[in-house]
């Protein structure tokens, strides 16, 4: 009895002890692999793929944390301060990137593999990011109601003919907040809250669901026109799935403003963090994501967008035409979320 | 040592909270006009609205079906008795896609209709295992009485049965009540504003932290609350419950249409609610093919197994301790700050992790500059930051108010004389704790470990945060297929979120089964 006694508080303290220390073992991993650290808010599995090639090819292992919220990621490593691990930082989104380089996470990285990949309209002014793959934000409708001449810009949306007939996912969704951002550096304030206004006037239904969700709605007859990305339509291009096939059987696809500034796009970005303990290993992985090789995975697994101009696309990207994207408003797309977010509040876009 | 320990324990709880009071004294520039001229009573009206029904809708849902299983006998009552929780091994986001998958059609129902439904269905379990608990424990001395009075079974349930209850089945409401104003998942896929959601549009859209924090300081304002008017009814009632009385002879028969109502009764809510649900995900896992188990697949599961019983181990005896204080300094002013250790439950996971963060880069700072200063030596690696022991800490944050709470309402049952006893005999506080209330509280810590555990399994926000390298669980991997839209592909890591949620509970209801022979 008294043994046991004895025992108890040794084994309470045993077990913290334990806890703690198992976790700094998994911290550690072994030291003398080569290794990049890599914080991510992308979460697709193609990616993981690609970590797999990189280690293959330059022996290079990548150690993931992935935080799906980018301003999450952001906090996390801003409390790391100078002592943090990350090497490279990825987020989804370019109000994302801007945050990021906001909170002053990034250093500038210029090498010549990497100029020579991506354009120089995907590239931070300051070289501390480069984008690594595109998506765009494109409108869907149903070709048997509505004709194809109907719809050019996202500014068509406002207009009154369709009103009950527009789908949408909320705008708590980082998609929908940039475009209204990017509009808001195309048009002002002023017209884009009037858009705003009629565009949720428009709304068949309240905002509920994820992108596939508005397509299916489509398909079910709620709805005519839908705001949607491009990588989620070419996924049900794709699908063996006949529900899929169905679903996507009598939908259009419009690449917006191409006959002005371009399709809203959502750029995935790369940069080396500011403190990067392996910061060669990091410039090597990014230079890899902008690598042949890898744009054409993320291409074909993914749905994506190259940034490099020399890929070629895979037969549903071609298929579903060339667009042209809207670089000029990108870079105040971060800076103008908040007013984007006060506008979506007032009009009532939930 | 006796006094000194306990402080400083609860000190190491509460200091990430406290490092959040900082935010409320920051300015969160122009947000609080835009907030209160655009949406903020909309937070505030769904919120309640929200909360109130699920919380009304899982007790109408749990209290008649924990009397049916406690106190009547029927055609699978033996089986419904412990399936009745399983729903809570399913997350309510998952609920709530897996129907939305199937078929959109069904949504056409007002928004706020399908989250209530989907939330109270997902949250119900809650209520059924506290009044399932306090029902078992009623002497039938008093039903026999009843009886004896002339009054019918409705009435006797409704004046003797339900008061003597009440504070057992407000706590599970107070649990779904907290769930509900917490969850973001569910409410935002319907894309109702609440304040969780608020939460998260302030901070990721509006970039604004400190008013993100500021918001979820309302959060917290209405769960205080909650919980003082749970004590306050707490305090009503006091508990002449002297022997746990030995049930089953009191089993009553259910014959002809009743048998079969009360059968149809407990099977709905399961059918739906976890059954179907289940039959979903193993179509799914059918058409995508057994390659989705490969080994990585299972180091996950593993993963996730390991921390959540290694989370709720922890939680539990942070909870016995502060219960065991409680209980011992009762006239000590202390205890009233004990109760704060409660208030984690009521922050959202993603809150709590930037109060981890927060306090970790102190304690960071704190060491590299004492070590610095005494030995001029520089730390180079981040010490507590990116650590499991960063996602348990979180953890005993946000759960033992669970631990806590079930802790003491079966401690308050403890007559003081045993304490006495043991006082006397020299025995010390810990003694005390480990030899008479351990075994006591049996029971209780077991209950409190499934709701820990699966409450863990479940657990997102923090744990996707504060994690190590290359350290994936299964909800996160759940999730993150889940909200890029294949659903499909989520399936199989969905399967063992709920798989792994059931083991503890048919390990408790093995438990049972040995404590009854």
């Amino acid at each position: 009895m008294k043994l046991k006694r004895k025992l108890f508080s040794p084994a309470v303290f045993g077990f913290l002890l334990s806890v703690f220390i198992s976790g700094k073992v998994y911290a550690a991993a072994s030291e003398n692999e080569k290794v990049v650290n890599l914080y991510s808010s992308r979460h697709y599995g193609v990616d993981n793929e690609l970590f797999e090639l990189f280690k293959k090819q330059s022996g290079i292992k990548v150690n993931l944390l992935q935080i799906k919220e980018a301003s999450q990621m952001i906090e996390r490593i801003k409390s790391e301060g100078k002592k943090s691990p990350a090497d490279v930082i990825i987020t989804v989104d370019i109000g994302n990137a801007w945050k990021a380089e906001n909170a002053d996470l990034f250093q500038p990285i210029k090498t010549d593999l990497l100029q020579k990949s991506v354009p120089s309209n995907l590239v931070e002014e300051n070289f501390s990011w480069y984008a690594i793959t595109l998506r765009g934000r494109a409108i869907v409708y149903d070709k048997t109601k509505i004709k194809e001449n109907e719809i050019q810009n996202y500014e068509d949306l406002s207009n009154e003919k369709f009103k009950g007939k527009v789908l949408a996912r909320t705008s708590n969704h980082v998609y929908n907040q940039s475009l209204v951002a990017s509009l808001i550096q195309a048009n002002g304030e002023e017209k884009t809250k009037i858009w705003c206004e009629k565009f949720t006037n428009n709304l068949a239904r309240k905002p509920e669901g994820g992108d596939i969700d508005q397509m299916k709605a489509i398909y079910n007859g709620k709805g005519e026109i839908a705001i949607v990305n491009t990588y989620y339509y070419a996924r049900l291009l794709k699908s063996e799935d006949p529900e899929d096939q169905k679903v996507v059987k009598n939908l259009g696809i419009i690449f917006p403003n191409q006959a002005n500034r371009g399709m809203h796009i959502n750029a995935s970005i790369a940069g080396v963090a500011k403190y990067a303990p392996n910061k060669e290993n990091g410039i090597k992985l990014i230079e890899f994501l902008v690598s042949k090789d890898a744009q054409e995975i993320l291409a074909k697994m993914n749905n994506e967008y190259p940034v490099r101009t020399d890929v070629e696309w895979t037969n549903v990207l071609k298929n579903m035409g060339k667009p042209k994207f809207d670089t000029v408003t990108l870079s105040k797309v971060g800076e103008n979320t908040p007013k984007a977010i006060m506008i979506l509040d007032q009009v009532g876009w939930r | 040592m006796n006094k000194f320990l306990p402080i400083f324990l609860f000190l190491i709880i509460i200091f990430p909270l406290l490092s959040l009071f900082y935010h409320l004294f920051l300015p969160a520039q122009n947000i609080w006009a835009h907030l209160r001229s655009t949406v903020l009573n909309i937070y505030i009206f769904n919120t309640l609205f929200l909360s109130l029904s699920v919380m009304l809708c899982s007790a109408f849902i749990a209290v008649p079906l924990a009397w049916l299983t406690t106190k009547y006998n029927f055609l699978g009552k033996k089986f419904f008795e412990w399936a009745l929780f399983l729903p809570f091994a399913i997350p309510s986001y998952l609920l709530a896609y897996i129907y939305y998958s199937i078929k959109e059609n069904i949504f056409t129902i007002n928004s706020y209709l399908a989250a209530i439904i989907i939330l109270s269905l997902s949250l119900y379990p809650y209520v059924y295992l506290f009044s399932k608990q306090v029902f078992q424990e009623i002497s039938p001395t008093l039903i026999y009485a009843s009886k004896t009075l002339n009054q019918s079974e409705l009435k006797t349930f409704w004046k003797v049965i339900l008061p003597l209850s009440r504070p057992a089945i407000f706590s599970g409401m107070l649990l779904v009540c907290m769930e509900t104003i917490g969850d973001f998942g569910t409410v935002d896929f319907f894309s109702i504003d609440t304040l969780a959601t608020g939460i998260f549009r302030t901070w990721f859209g509006l970039g604004s932290i400190t008013g993100a924090i500021q918001i979820s300081f309302i959060l917290f304002t209405f769960s205080i609350t909650l919980v003082i008017l749970e004590s306050f009814f707490r305090k009503k009632m006091v508990f002449y419950q002297k022997q746990i009385p030995h049930n089953s002879y009191f089993e009553k028969n259910l014959n002809g249409v009743f048998k079969y109502l009360a059968f149809i009764l407990c099977l709905a809510p399961i059918l739906i609610s976890f059954i179907l649900p289940l039959i979903i995900l193993f179509v799914n896992i059918y058409q995508l093919g057994i390659k989705s188990f490969d080994k990585e697949f299972f180091e996950i599961v593993f993963r996730s197994l390991k921390i959540s019983s290694l989370g709720a181990l922890l939680c539990i005896f942070i909870g016995m301790i502060f219960s065991i204080l409680k209980k011992i300094n009762s006239k000590n002013k202390l205890i009233n700050l004990y109760e704060i250790i409660s208030f984690g439950y009521a922050i959202p996971g993603a809150i709590i992790a930037i109060s981890v963060l927060t306090s970790f880069k102190i304690v960071d700072n704190l060491i590299e500059s004492t070590t610095l200063f005494l030995f001029h030596f520089e730390y180079k690696d981040l010490i507590l930051s990116g650590t499991i022991f960063a996602i348990l800490y979180a953890y005993s944050i946000r759960f033992t108010s669970i631990s806590f709470q079930s802790a003491n309402a079966s401690m308050n049952k403890i007559s003081p004389s045993i304490e006495w006893a043991s006082k006397t005999l020299g025995k010390s506080i810990f003694q005390t704790g480990y030899k008479i209330y351990f075994p006591l509280l049996k029971n209780s810590i077991f209950i409190s470990f499934i709701i820990i555990f699966v409450d863990i399994i479940k657990e997102l926000p923090a744990t996707m945060v504060l994690r190590p390298f290359n350290y994936e669980t299964i909800s996160i991997k759940t999730y993150n297929l889940a909200s890029d839209e294949r659903l499909k592909e989520a399936s199989p890591s969905a399967l063992f979120i709920i798989l792994l949620g059931i083991i503890p509970v048919i390990l408790i209801y093995f438990y049972n089964q040995k404590k009854k022979k």
